[in-house]
């Protein structure tokens, strides 16, 4: 009796101990690791200079703006319920239509394949707006894209920063001008909520 | 005698365990605390003006594009002074321009919201500007181009949460103008050839801890579909400018009011 309960303590400490050893191994990929390696993980080298998992997607998330953004915008030109919407729809269509080009045309020689339809979240704003009548749909039309031109402004800024890849640095400063000028044009329809913007921080 | 063993042993087994359990259970998930409360500024309260809330973050952006000046105009002197080549002394005009016209705006603006500007850089802009008067040759060339490319990179991204997210109306129009003379500057520095990128990526990541995701990375030398483009439907005439001049950063902008006479 003795020597089995003594077994049976001894295996179970060499079990825990052993599993106490392993586990910090398990899931250890959001290590602090050095900032090298921070840098050049999941990075690909390309003749315009490394191109990281962060650069990819702003590539991405340009070529999504205009899959939504577009159809936003005409909509905006089309149902002008005040001339500052039309002027912010016009801002839309134009800017994206020469970000989409710009877009394209980086992630052709970087041999990235982009997305073609919106997302589901983005196709969820457009249905809120087709939905939307009056005054519901202006306040819908600045807040939907007042907030996501307001959140990926500072993403820009921070790849612009830190890219390596002399395409993205361009595509960046592009996207970052014209991204100010629509939070600017939908600011100017009088209908973005400040507060909600800030609160969502 | 046996008793006491079988004491020692629980006691041993205890302690052994709770060794191993103390970095898995407590030091692995608290790894990035001290990161963290480096990070964290004591938050001042919002105050409210006739603009809308000004909060800390807004006089923090306020605060920081007057330093700006206060170190970059003598680097800008500096820059036009020694022009070791054509491309740092119109780097050096640029910022001078830029900042001489920031700052006019946030004196006026600070003047409006009542929040106090510092006279003198830091010490550590004081440390930089004399770097650059201690460098010679290539050296001031990369010492020039990297400190300020630097320094102008790190602000872009506070400026654009800046912009998105305060509810008074003067410091938005401060970001914006802030954003565009701050892009300017850095495309413009980057002209000078002397930007070390790398070094640039390595001290803006410092800190990083989260591993990057994103889209998968392109398979060299595979073809790639080409998307169908997203263009404007036929029959829809937009009339805007394509967003303000694409693959240039525009500064032009109308010199400041200044209700209050500050700059007499």
């Amino acid at each position: 009796m003795q020597r089995v309960n003594g077994s049976i303590i001894a295996a179970v400490a060499l079990t825990v101990t052993v599993g106490a050893l392993a586990f910090p191994m398990w899931d250890y990929e959001d290590r602090s690791g050095t900032t090298q390696a921070y840098a050049s993980a999941s990075s690909v080298d390309t003749q315009w200079g490394p191109l990281t998992a962060q650069d990819r997607d702003l590539i991405y998330r340009v070529r999504l703006a205009g899959l939504w953004e577009m159809p936003a915008g005409k909509q905006a030109m089309e149902r002008a319920p005040t001339p500052e919407i039309k002027e912010a729809g016009d801002h839309l269509v134009n800017g994206h239509a020469d970000l989409d080009r710009r877009v394209r045309d980086v992630a052709k020689k970087l041999g990235m394949t982009l997305p073609n339809e919106p997302t589901p979240e983005q196709q969820g704003w457009l249905a809120q707006m087709d939905a939307a009548q009056g005054k519901e749909y202006e306040r819908t039309f600045a807040q939907l894209l007042r907030s996501a031109h307001g959140k990926i402004f500072p993403v820009i800024g921070k790849v612009r920063n830190e890219t390596r890849n002399s395409l993205v640095r361009q595509l960046a400063s592009d996207t970052n001008q014209t991204v100010l000028d629509h939070i600017t044009m939908l600011e100017k329809t009088g209908a973005v909520d400040f507060d909600a913007i800030a609160n969502a921080q | 005698m046996r008793r006491i063993n079988g004491a020692l042993i629980a006691l041993a087994i205890t302690g052994t365990v709770g060794a191993l359990a103390y970095p898995v259970f407590y030091s692995y998930p608290h790894r990035n605390d001290a990161a963290k409360a480096g990070a964290v500024v004591t938050e001042a309260p919002t105050i409210n003006t006739r603009w809308g809330p000004l909060t800390a973050s807004d006089r923090d952006l306020i605060v920081r594009v007057r330093l700006a000046g206060l170190w970059e105009l003598p680097a800008g002197q500096q820059a036009l002074e020694r022009a070791p080549s054509q491309a740092i002394k119109e780097a050096g005009e640029h910022l001078i321009t830029g900042h001489n016209d920031l700052d006019k705006r946030v004196r006026i603006i600070a003047a409006q919201l009542g929040v106090e500007l510092p006279n003198q850089p830091t010490a550590q802009q004081q440390g930089w500007l004399d770097e650059m008067t201690a460098a010679q040759g290539k050296d001031y060339e990369y010492k020039f181009a990297n400190l300020l490319r630097a320094a102008h990179g790190k602000i872009l991204p506070d400026i654009g949460t800046v912009r998105n997210s305060t509810r008074n109306s003067l410091v938005r129009q401060l970001a914006s103008d802030t954003n565009n003379t701050v892009l300017d500057h850095i495309t413009i520095l980057e002209k000078t050839g002397a930007v070390d990128f790398n070094f640039i990526a390595e001290n803006s990541m410092k800190g990083a801890t989260a591993s990057p995701s994103g889209p998968p990375a392109p398979v060299p030398g595979q073809q790639v579909p080409d998307p169908p483009a997203v263009t404007p439907p036929p029959g829809l005439n937009p009339t805007s400018g394509i967003s303000p001049s694409p693959g240039g950063i525009n500064t032009n902008r109308p010199e400041p009011e200044d209700p209050d006479g500050i700059l007499q």
